[in-house]
């Protein structure tokens, strides 16, 4: 097990970080699960406003893949199925409500794939599993060539992996061993080097990597293409997050739906800044603690700041989402502030004399694009920030010109949004590099 | 501050939709995101966003400018003093300086932000900062001679045909300061090269170094130049004649230290072109058939002399017409070096070689990048084919969607 050191990359220096205390959140009022978390679902509903459901019982389902299931975390009543665009659903919120529980038929994790992906799907645990290529919610009907889980995450104000895991460790080792059974090949566990990981020698196909290195080297990204990168198309392998293995595990090491999870919270604008123990899907005020900020100066994000998704105070937690971030919204002009010396301003660019006197020295940051959208004009840097061997600018130009050939040559199989988010936040044309990723991602699902 | 936010916020209601001149918007938010860094806020990706913008690169390309300006500006007076045998003080040497500089630089500005002020209400998109250092490039590379109205003309063609028609700054293949220096050079050549344009003295003959190396002799050339005035340290300080922010190399090294220590210049481009012109030097001068003869000019002398130093730290590293892969960046430097000296050298007609072998290479760097790029695609795709053939694994059966 040799460490995979990295490079390139950069790691952004946040304060507002968590305290590495984990307490109990309150029950939350609310939770909700919401479609758009899961790229490529086209979700049908399974209940109406007002239905009582337990916890486990189906909200909707996929339309594609009907057996891909989206149960609810919490018994309680279907209060809103609200729908956006082209009558989509973006959630469905179900108002906490008792403790009764879908009674499910839990099979030995190492029963075979069949028996292990028939309770995933039950469960409604099977949508922590995403696809690589194009980073969407995994087919049931394929066997993934190896199964890739980052116990590590190098974003800005992430969890760290000790604290999710703590108490957990035997959930995280029987989760490693249902995936084990999902694959044909094997499971990919990657973390950092100091991190102890609970012993999976129970699972035969599980192996251990240590990357080391600036941000992206936590990206699940950055590891497929290091330890065993995508051919194309149909070369497919699945990824599962933390909050995924250790919920996974819970259910076949408990025989029952474990619907709590971890999550930090963090950032400048955070009430109280620790990490709670709280259910999939909370709504945020209970997991922030603390009177509710006002949304014009503080942004609510599921999610860490780069990657994550804005949600409003009454918003939920996302269900990837492993943290909650506050940041300030962006409110003062700076007068002249392309000019100054910048001694507190947050940057890559040695243009800055922070860059100069105080180097990884934790800054604060607003939600600010600091600059107006243009043309690319730097050259090589976005190179310098990526741990996947590839060349980022030239990709992002050719999904804005809808090549797919091309970017298929350029690597586009091997990214996710969050594989390029560092060249968007270091990026002087102030280009919306995930948007672009999500659009070239998109048309390749629907052309080929 | 406070008084200007408030004077800006009041003008601002004219010009956003359903104002007086909502069509000029671009033009306002021009002005306003110049005296500030606007809040605006990230609305989707990244919720945080680096510092650094396009505004502050450009800026920093102008600080690293400005002693090439200063020293410039100096040289215009005291060419005119030494030529005409005058005595004057300092300040009159800066005075006089300034009265030929800021109208050069008054009118590329004007016309040259006129234009891009044009496209940008047009296009209906913000007004590139880009210009403000091609402007800035464009009246360090002219003789302080240049007649105004060959300025208006080379100006407009650099920018409407140099960029705009691309699609403006970031789309342009070639460098627009140098579109405007070669647009000059070949339409009106009796202004920008020859004995009379580089000192600022009313038709009397001055030669530049440089085409006094081309003339050729039996003694070594360093010696002739040296005769006429231009020994190495004269070169080096810039007291020549010359095109105005060209002559110093001294000045030139120290924008390049500013350019490489921020980061915002490419050192590898820097580099691999200082390599690739030492290196042809070095070439031309074992074959130099006589000790006078230009092919036998010393490296150092090359590095001081004419635009190779002013068209190694500005005007090769230009981000949009170099190559854009580093790998690209080294052989781009490289044969812009060895191309700047060859045609220096070799070509009597061109002895100003750097300008135009940056032009030629602008056109070779998409195709630079274009190699660099495939290969790796092919290493990436190699390294997959490779580890499925390792395992023995097939990929897995095509998705049903």
């Amino acid at each position: 097990m040799a460490t995979i050191k990295l490079k390139r990359g950069y790691d952004i220096a946040l304060t507002g970080a968590a305290e590495p205390t984990i307490e109990d959140a309150p029950l939350p009022e609310a939770v909700a699960i919401k479609p758009p978390d899961f790229r490529g679902l086209i979700a049908r509903p399974a209940v109406n406003e007002g239905d009582a459901v337990k916890a486990g019982t189906p909200l909707f389902h996929d339309k594609t893949f009907e057996q891909i299931k989206f149960t609810s975390p919490v018994s309680g009543i279907v209060v809103n199925v609200n729908r956006g665009e082209r009558r989509a659903i973006t959630e469905v919120i179900v108002r906490r409500d008792g403790d009764a529980v879908e009674q499910l038929q839990v099979a030995d994790p190492a029963g075979g794939r069949d028996a292990v992906l028939a309770t995933l799907l039950e469960s409604g645990l099977f949508p922590f599993l995403v696809q690589r290529p194009l980073a969407r919610l995994a087919d049931p009907g394929v066997t993934p060539r190896d199964i890739f889980v980052a116990a590590m995450d190098t974003a800005p104000l992430a969890p760290t992996t000790e604290l999710l895991l703590q108490g957990r460790e035997e959930h995280f080792a029987v989760g490693v061993r249902a995936l084990g059974a999902l694959t044909s090949g094997s499971v990919h566990v990657a973390s950092a080097p100091g991190t102890e990981l609970p012993d999976l020698s129970a699972t035969a196909n599980a192996v251990v990597h240590r990357f080391e290195g600036p941000h992206p080297a936590g990206n699940v990204g950055t590891h497929i293409h290091h330890l065993a990168p995508i051919a194309g198309r149909a070369d497919v392998v699945w990824t599962c997050s933390l909050k995924g293995v250790l919920a996974i595990g819970a259910l076949f090491a408990t025989g029952a739906l474990d619907s709590s999870c971890v999550v930090a919270v963090c950032g400048d604008d955070a009430p109280k800044k620790r990490y709670v123990r709280t259910t999939i899907g909370a709504r945020v005020d209970t997991v922030l603690g603390g009177e509710p900020s006002d949304p014009a100066t503080v942004r609510y994000i599921s999610g860490n700041p780069l990657t994550g998704t804005q949600i409003t105070p009454a918003g939920f937690v996302g269900f990837h989402d492993s943290s909650v971030t506050l940041l300030p919204e962006v409110v003062a002009p700076r007068f002249f502030g392309h000019s100054l010396p910048g001694f507190n301003l947050a940057s890559r660019s040695r243009t800055f004399m922070s860059t100069w006197l105080s180097p990884g020295k934790p800054t604060s940051m607003t939600t600010g694009l600091n600059g107006g959208e243009r043309a690319f004009i730097a050259t090589g840097i976005y190179r310098d920030v990526s741990a996947i061997d590839f060349h980022p600018e030239f990709l992002m130009k050719s999904i804005m010109a809808e090549d797919i050939p091309e970017m298929e040559g350029l690597g586009v199989y091997e990214i996710a949004e969050e594989d390029v988010a560092l060249c968007e936040y270091i990026c002087p044309s102030k280009i919306e590099w995930q948007e672009i990723t999500r659009r070239g991602l998109e048309l390749i699902e629907r052309e080929a | 501050m406070k008084t200007l936010e408030k004077l800006l916020d009041k003008l601002e209601t004219r010009f956003v939709k359903d104002g007086q001149h909502t069509k000029l918007y671009p033009a306002f938010d021009a002005f306003k995101t110049l005296a500030f860094v606007l809040p605006n806020r990230t609305t989707q990706g990244s919720h945080i966003r680096d510092a650094f913008d396009s505004k502050r690169m450009m800026v920093t390309v102008i600080l690293a400018l400005l002693p090439a300006t200063a020293i410039g500006i100096y040289n215009i007076g005291y060419q005119r003093m030494v030529l005409l045998g005058l005595e004057m003080g300092f300040w009159e040497l800066i005075g006089q300086g300034l009265l030929r500089f800021i109208p050069i630089i008054a009118v590329t500005y004007a016309v040259g932000l006129g234009w891009e002020f044009m496209f940008a209400v047009i296009r209906r998109h913000e007004v590139s900062e880009g210009f403000l250092v091609s402007g800035f490039l464009i009246a360090l590379i002219v003789p302080p001679t240049i007649p105004l109205w060959q300025l208006v003309i080379a100006v407009s063609f650099g920018v409407v045909i140099g960029k705009e028609i691309f699609g403006g700054t970031g789309m342009n293949i070639f460098n627009p300061a140098l579109v405007v220096r070669a647009f000059l050079f070949f339409a009106y050549p009796g202004q920008i090269s020859g004995d009379v344009v580089w000192v600022v003295s009313d038709g009397v003959t001055q030669a530049t170094p440089l085409a006094i190396a081309a003339e050729g002799a039996a003694t070594p050339i360093a010696d002739i130049l040296s005769a006429q005035g231009f020994g190495f340290w004269e070169s080096f300080v810039g007291l020549i004649p010359g095109s105005i922010g060209e002559t110093s190399a001294i000045a030139i090294l120290l924008g390049a230290i500013l350019l490489l220590v921020s980061g915002v210049g490419s050192w590898r481009i820097m580099l691999s072109m200082l390599i690739g012109g030492v290196g042809m030097t070095l070439v031309l001068n074992a074959v130099a058939p006589a000790p006078g003869h230009f092919l036998a000019l010393p490296v150092h002398y090359h590095l001081v002399l004419g635009g190779f130093a002013f068209a190694l730290v500005y005007m090769a590293t230009d981000p949009v017409s170099a190559a854009a892969t580093n790998t690209g960046k080294y052989i781009y430097g490289f044969l812009c070096g060895l191309l700047a000296i060859l045609i220096r050298t070799l070509n009597p007609v061109f002895p100003e070689g750097a300008m135009l072998a940056i032009l030629f290479m602008n056109m070779f760097a998409p195709l630079i990048d274009y190699y660099v790029v495939r290969s790796n695609v092919k290493r990436r795709r190699a390294r997959a084919g490779a580890r499925a053939a390792s395992t023995g694994s097939e990929p897995a059966a095509e998705g049903r969607a």
